[in-house]
């Protein structure tokens, strides 16, 4: 899995935005925001190819939580992200 | 532990418009969801859309642009004066209440506004006749903007 090219995540108004920046038009109906624990995976796998594991093993290098736990959200995430059309 | 992505994210407009001004400086043009009735009764809050660009001609009067009235503080109103470089606006829907600022304070221009889903261009002939034709006299728009909160939404 690998987020797309062309998505850049911006810090506004202390939220987490997910816009497409090699767009001419930036629609900010369709924005992404972000939560700190999805902006800090986001950081940590762009630009590289990753897994749900990847994602699972980042959420628990950096939260007190249990493996299944990190798994489930890790995968609920990339769904989420898949679906959003930020990765693939 | 939540970290799903949310459906609506409401952010300060102060930020948020700064973020816009900078963007459209970079070159970008910015689409945006109209919040608020002060551009009434062409653009309707929520369901509405402005496509914003960046400044490249003096704005005019009968344009609609995005300002900075003061430090942080936006709207998108039309030009209803130009006098020495100062810029004084309105929106359609407000009665009395303008605001002023230098010209160069004029940080957006209208590229295109999104009614119910359809693009009107703001050098096309109906946002030209609509500009035309909607009264500036204070009582006539207080009366037509009446009859048009009094409207179905499916009408307005």
């Amino acid at each position: 899995m690998k987020i797309n090219e062309g998505f850049e995540l911006r810090e506004m108004c202390g939220e987490h935005i997910v816009i497409a920046s090699g767009v001419q038009n930036i629609d900010f109906c369709k924005v992404i925001s972000l939560n700190d624990s999805a902006a800090y995976l986001w950081r940590e796998v762009e630009g590289k190819e990753f897994t749900v594991e990847t994602l699972g093993t980042l959420l628990l290098a950096m939260y007190e939580i249990d493996e299944a736990t990190a798994l489930t959200d890790a995968a609920a995430l990339a769904q989420k992200w898949i679906e959003a059309g930020i990765a693939q | 532990m939540k970290m799903t992505t949310r459906n609506v994210v409401e952010l300060s407009n102060a930020v948020f418009l700064g973020e816009v001004k900078k963007l459209v400086a970079e070159g970008h043009d910015v689409t945006l969801r109209v919040k608020g009735v002060s551009m009434r009764p062409f653009l309707e809050d929520q369901r509405d859309k402005i496509v914003l660009t960046r400044i490249t001609l003096t704005p005019q009067v009968g344009d609609a642009v995005l300002a900075e009235i003061a430090p942080g503080k936006y709207v998108y109103h039309r030009i209803i004066g130009l006098v020495g470089g100062e810029v004084t606006l309105k929106g359609d829907g407000n009665v009395r209440c303008t605001e002023r600022c230098h010209v160069s304070h004029v940080v957006a221009a209208t590229k295109q506004l999104i009614r119910k889903d359809k693009i009107y261009l703001p050098d096309g002939k109906l946002w030209r006749c609509y500009s035309a034709l909607w009264p500036k006299w204070p009582l006539a728009r207080r009366i037509l903007l009446a009859i048009h909160r009094r409207l179905p939404a499916t009408w307005r």
